[in-house]
């Protein structure tokens, strides 16, 4: 049965409007649960995660949980251990992928993940290996 | 009183006010745009053209957590400037010379010294600086080269809420500066009654948001060439941002 909220009066359309709003503040940008088993960082509304192996690092993009075209980005990763830098290009690997392939992660250093969008704006999310 | 004419009084109100504006009390800060970290210039709520002012930007420098510098440089996007920089910058500062000005009795004001306006009622050099702490410092703000006013915490840890005092020290060519104007919202309240700093440079202000805070730190000093200015204005932000809750 629909409700009339103006006949339930102002309490029942506050009450309405605090649910409504709700979920809006508390998803707004997406979860943050990692989906390839890496490290999840947000910058703004953009989430990265960072998945590093023994073939070298990925990174994963989306907004809101929606992938984000990594065909469209270009980024680099920069990693910073005992005050020594290391970079290295990440290219697109299909779908919301960018690769660094052959680069090593160390344990316990600083990645640094720039992202540049088409517009060129950039972001920066910053890892600390396990 | 009929809607359109609130309307008209209203707008006719507001671009009497808009003129009467003096010149000298643009500045510039830094403020976030779509994720980017911008550069915005004006008073209040206006957020006048940045990008056409851009050659005015004598340095813009910005600093690592370890006040390492990190190159740095702004990048028009579309109609606003962003900050762009090689790595993640903890702080940004910027220095604008806005030049030479002078007021006629007219009201109009000429982007020229007083030795080329002289039926000129005032004349003035001004210039804008601007430093941003993207993320909370974790020791001393230092001074800035060339950043001849800058206001600075003077504790480090800055106020996470809203509502509790903060204290800056105003530094004038590297020095305490007594008698300085410090503002604590200029984006939100550009009309406060400020306070003046006291003998050791320092005043104390509430911090006024739980989210940007742009601080203004004025002082109006000597002519640095008599033959073409009264007197020379500078006017220098510090803004910070406070966290919201968790979403």
């Amino acid at each position: 049965m629909p409700f009339d909220l103006m006949k339930l009066g102002p309490a029942a359309i506050a009450i309405a409007a605090a649910l409504a709003l709700t979920p809006t503040a508390a998803f707004a940008h997406g979860s943050m649960k990692p989906q390839h088993g890496g490290l999840v960082q947000m910058s703004g509304e953009t989430m990265v995660e960072l998945v590093a192996g023994p073939k070298g690092v990925d990174i994963f993009i989306s907004e809101e949980d929606e992938p984000l075209p990594a065909s469209a980005y270009t980024a680099t990763l920069t990693q910073t251990a005992s005050g020594q830098k290391t970079q290295a290009a990440l290219k697109p690997a299909g779908g919301n992928k960018l690769s660094a392939p052959g680069f090593i992660a160390a344990k316990g250093t600083k990645i640094v993940v720039a992202l540049t969008d088409p517009s060129g704006a950039k972001i920066f999310t910053t890892f600390q290996t396990r | 009183m009929k809607l359109p004419r609130i309307l008209a009084v209203t707008v006719a109100g507001s671009a009497l006010l808009a003129m009467a504006t003096p010149l000298s009390a643009h500045a510039i800060w830094f403020a976030q745009r779509a994720t980017q970290i911008a550069l915005v210039y004006g008073v209040g709520a206006d957020d006048l053209d940045a990008v056409k002012r851009l050659p005015l930007i004598k340095t813009v420098t910005g600093y690592g957590a370890d006040w390492a510098p990190v190159t740095t440089s702004l990048r028009a996007a579309g109609p606003i400037p962003v900050v762009d920089s090689e790595e993640p910058i903890a702080a940004v500062a910027a220095i604008m010379d806005y030049g030479l000005w002078s007021k006629t009795p007219d009201g109009k004001w000429h982007n020229k010294g007083r030795d080329e306006v002289p039926t000129a009622t005032l004349a003035e050099h001004n210039w804008k600086y601007a430093v941003h702490l993207a993320k909370m410092p974790t020791g001393p703000v230092p001074l800035f080269e060339g950043h001849k006013l800058q206001i600075v915490p003077v504790d480090p840890a800055i106020p996470q809420k809203m509502g509790e005092p903060m204290k800056v020290r105003a530094y004038y060519e590297g020095k305490p500066l007594a008698g300085a104007t410090i503002m604590s919202d200029y984006v939100n309240d550009p009309d406060e009654v400020a306070v003046k700093t006291g003998a050791d440079g320092t005043a104390t202000i509430t911090v006024r948001n739980q989210g940007l805070n742009v601080l203004m730190g004025i002082y109006v000093g000597p002519a640095d060439d008599k033959a073409k200015v009264d007197h020379v204005e500078y006017r220098s932000s510090l803004s910070f941002v406070l966290p919201h809750l968790p979403e």
